[in-house]
């Protein structure tokens, strides 16, 4: 029998998680209520945390621990999804809540943190291993770093890591910025950079889709792929976040973060292992590789979109413009469609298109392979469907492309469209569809992106994180972008609530001799 | 359904089962929604039961193992009159909520006599679903009346059985199986993972070299299959230590208590959770994995040899002489 006795059984434990605290700025806010502490909670409910696991809490606001346990209780009770919320197990788990109120930018307060991490270490045997999760306001995560190092709370005995949440930076300049100035507290191995896109199980079925199965790799190039459609639509507007939005904007919400990754995943080349860093240097390599436009590329190749008053299913939805929060004028894109090339060997000439927005028909997020049409057409003049099927054109006569669609939300799962011949006389063809649905469609439960994502952090394995080089790397793709869209003046608003976004976006793909998938 | 049937012919439950699918396919084209029926199977779960009541449960618990593992079921029940082989085929549907298209998995029941047991490989054999792994559970507590598992055990890559329950293989049967070379596992193993996972938690990082004294302390008069495994797991792993069973109430249902390692850890265990004291730390913890179908749904996702389990067999206290 292999193996040395170590009370491990890989084949049915789960990873095992060191003792650690986790010290959360902005403990008061929406995201530690809303996801934070729901996914603690449940990672606790599978006891996949170390018997002593410890939240510091930070915010302004003045409250004991008691105040904050309730806090907690109450949120987590509320946000906890597909789990049951058993009370006996929280008033454990809440023993180790702890609160603190303090200014991020008092030195004092740091000090405060000091001592009374070195009690919860004490009370919980923490092993000095601390997590820093800073959820708040990205100007503040450079200041909050530098209290952690002014503390000397950045080194210690066990570990040290911190988590920061996009936006990492407002362009390439103040990315690299806030790159320097974490790195001057925290190696770059203990900073964790969420990008949630990448904790969602779909996104690493990606993985596991095309490194785990030898019969798909062969076909994903450039020979047998035609183009990649990247769609991230939101059916919402920007209820109640304008204020942030505005600033932000589509491009840097969505792109250069999330849909650059998910690009970065489909199109990266398989690394020699699965360790965080052989990973993570593919993706870099692929961001890398994505193609930088031109002041007159970005006029060719992307469409900007903001969406104005409209009424969808018999309801009056406000347009961007008169949301809260929202200058009268704003000139932020609430849409975004872009068409990407990525110079290497294997996709070479093969186009990207990415879009995403807001206020569009329906939420959803896929990933459309188009494959290459059959090189003969044997079935002539044969084929059912069209464009209302939404993979070709039946008056063309040519035959429907095979279409692979990896959906990542709503429905998690994969579609591949093929050709099948109509029972009966005759031989005529109709497109079918062979789905495989994830998890979540056979019912199972699938852990959120930040279970996974926390975990992660507490184990020390940053694989589904982003590093600087990738953060760097897509902000190079995307500041050309911005860089010329800052000089035009777009006609906002310029779709209507409940549609696929501007004329503009149809008429890029169709300069290409393609069409927007309707998923 | 061919009650009384002498013979099955396995050619016409698979012309059954065709013909059952393109019905569905024809139901489901008729409604508003015509999005197809999805056919899902991961694999052949073969499973023995005793009556039709355990059957209706049987196809109770399919319906949710397999939102996690879609199967083609093939229940045998053995009957202990004579005579009898009849046979039947079904599907179980249901649609994920909010969608439109319906996900079916097939099912074939038999009901064979003891007597006629032996006849029964030879039908199940032509009907697994071809290339994916084909699992025999035993569930049955007629299965130790039939006299010979030979052929039956030949069509299974994994055998599953349940020493809590009545008619389940000794723990040198299950020893004899491994060392022939089956993947083998019990269910009452597999109901000490939560618990196994949590000792392995609060013993990490220590030296498993200095634990001496290990107490399962239970109550009730006979020893539950789960705490001979947990025995036979520290033994195997705490080579120092003294595992010893002590018995704190021989009233009531039989059934672990809890558990004392000699440092410094309690672990207090209730029907779904535990509570427990390290050091200066108590703490409550989840053991919720008590359903049928949660420990199914994990043994179902392992299809390799489990060499933790193989090696405790190796450590079970069983009444074999030396050869």
């Amino acid at each position: 029998m292999p193996g040395e006795p170590s009370l491990q059984d890989p084949l049915r434990f789960h990873r095992q998680t060191p003792p650690c605290a986790a010290v959360i700025f902005g403990a008061n806010g929406d995201l530690t209520k809303r996801k934070l502490l729901p996914a603690l909670y449940r990672l606790a409910w599978e006891g996949r945390l170390a018997p002593g696991f410890a939240i510091v809490g930070i915010s302004r606001t003045a409250m004991s621990d008691d105040d904050f346990r309730g806090h907690m209780h109450d949120s987590v009770a509320k946000f906890l999804e597909d789990s049951p919320f058993d009370e006996e197990l929280w008033k454990s788990f809440a023993q180790g809540l702890f609160y603190m109120a303090g200014d991020i930018g008092d030195s004092n307060m740091y000090r405060r943190l000091a001592d009374c991490l070195k009690q919860v270490e004490q009370a919980r045997q923490t092993g000095s291993n601390i997590l820093f999760y800073l959820s708040t306001q990205p100007s503040q995560y450079a200041p909050i770093a530098e209290g952690i190092g002014c503390a000397r709370l950045n080194k210690g005995e066990g570990w040290r890591r911190i988590i920061i949440e996009k936006p990492f930076g407002h362009d390439l300049t103040t990315a690299r910025e806030l790159n320097n100035r974490l790195q001057k507290v925290f190696d770059e191995s203990d900073i964790y950079r969420i990008d949630h896109y990448l904790g969602k199980e779909t996104v690493q079925n990606i993985l596991a889709f095309r490194f785990g199965n030898g019969i798909f790799e062969p076909l994903w190039n450039r020979r047998y792929i035609d183009h990649v459609q990247i769609t991230a639509a939101e059916s919402i507007g920007v209820e109640g976040r304008g204020a942030y939005y505005q600033e932000a904007g589509a491009l840097r919400d969505m792109v250069q973060n999330h849909l650059l990754q998910v690009m970065a995943t489909v199109t990266m080349e398989p690394s020699a292992t699965f360790s965080a860093d052989a990973v993570r240097d593919e993706r870099a390599k692929l961001l890398r590789s994505i193609h930088i436009l031109t002041p007159e590329e970005v006029e060719a190749n992307t469409v900007a979109g903001q969406y104005g008053p409209g009424r969808v299913g018999g309801e009056d939805i406000i347009g961007f413009r008169q949301e809260k929060g929202v200058n009268p004028d704003s000139p932020t894109e609430t849409f975004i469609a872009a068409r990407f090339l990525v110079h290497n060997w294997r996709w070479s000439g093969v186009p990207f298109y990415i879009r995403t927005g807001k206020a569009l028909p329906k939420r959803v997020t896929e990933i459309a392979i188009h494959f290459r049409s059959a090189p003969l057409a044997v079935f002539h003049n044969e084929h059912e469907g069209g464009p209302a099927a939404g993979i070709g054109d039946s008056s063309n006569n040519v035959a429907v492309p095979n279409l692979l669609i990896l959906r990542i939300q709503p429905e998690e799962g994969i579609s591949l469209k093929f050709n099948s011949k109509r029972p009966g006389a005759g031989m005529t063809l109709r497109p079918v569809s062979m789905d495989f649905n994830y998890g979540s469609s056979f019912g199972e439960r699938s852990p959120s992106a930040y279970e996974t994502l926390l975990l992660d952090a507490i184990i020390g394995d940053a694989t589904l994180y982003t590093r600087q080089d990738m953060v760097e790397a897509s902000w190079q793709v995307v500041q050309p972008i911005l860089d010329h869209w800052s000089t035009r003046r777009f006609p906002f608003p310029n779709y209507t609530p409940g549609t696929w976004g501007p004329r503009e976006a149809d008429e890029l793909l169709a300069k290409y001799g393609h069409t927007w998938r309707r998923p | 359904m061919t009650p009384g049937a002498q013979t099955i012919k396995p050619d016409r439950l698979l012309h059954e089962l065709s013909e059952l699918w393109t019905s569905l396919s024809k139901q489901e084209e008729a409604r508003e929604h015509d999005s197809g029926v999805l056919r899902a199977c991961s694999m052949t779960l073969i499973a023995f039961v005793d009556d039709e009541a355990q059957a209706t449960e049987m196809a109770e618990l399919f319906v949710r193992l397999m939102k996690a593992h879609p199967s083609r079921t093939i229940v045998v029940r053995l009957r202990e009159d004579t005579g009898v082989l009849d046979s039947r085929v079904f599907a179980t549907c249901w649609t994920p909520f909010g969608h439109h298209r319906e996900i079916c998995c097939e099912q074939i029941e038999f009901s064979v006599s003891l007597d006629r047991a032996a006849d029964v490989a030879s039908v199940v054999s032509p009907l697994v679903a071809p290339d994916v792994p084909r699992v025999l559970w035993f569930r049955s507590s007629r299965i130790d009346s039939v006299p010979d598992l030979g052929d039956l055990l030949a069509v299974g890559d994994k055998i599953i059985v349940d020493s809590a329950r009545p008619g389940a293989p000794a723990y040198a049967d299950l020893r004899v199986l491994v060392n022939a070379g089956f993947i083998v596992s019990d269910l009452a193993w597999t109901r000490l993972t939560r618990l196994r996972q949590l000792i392995a938690q609060l013993l990490g990082g220590r030296d498993l070299t200095a634990i001496r004294d290990v107490a399962i302390e239970l109550c009730g008069s006979e020893i539950p299959a789960e705490a001979k495994y947990l025995q036979g797991w520290l033994r195997s792993e705490l080579r120092s230590a003294k595992v010893i069973i002590r018995r704190l109430d021989p009233n009531g249902v039989s059934k672990m208590t809890g558990l004392r390692i000699d440092s410094g850890i309690h672990i207090h265990i209730e029907s779904e959770c535990a509570e427990y004291e390290t050091g200066s730390l108590r703490q409550r913890a989840n053991l919720f994995q008590g359903s049928e179908v949660d420990v199914l749904n994990e043994e179902l996702s392992i299809m390799s040899h489990d060499h933790v389990f193989e090696r405790v067999l190796q450590h079970m206290t069983v009444w074999t002489p030396k050869a």
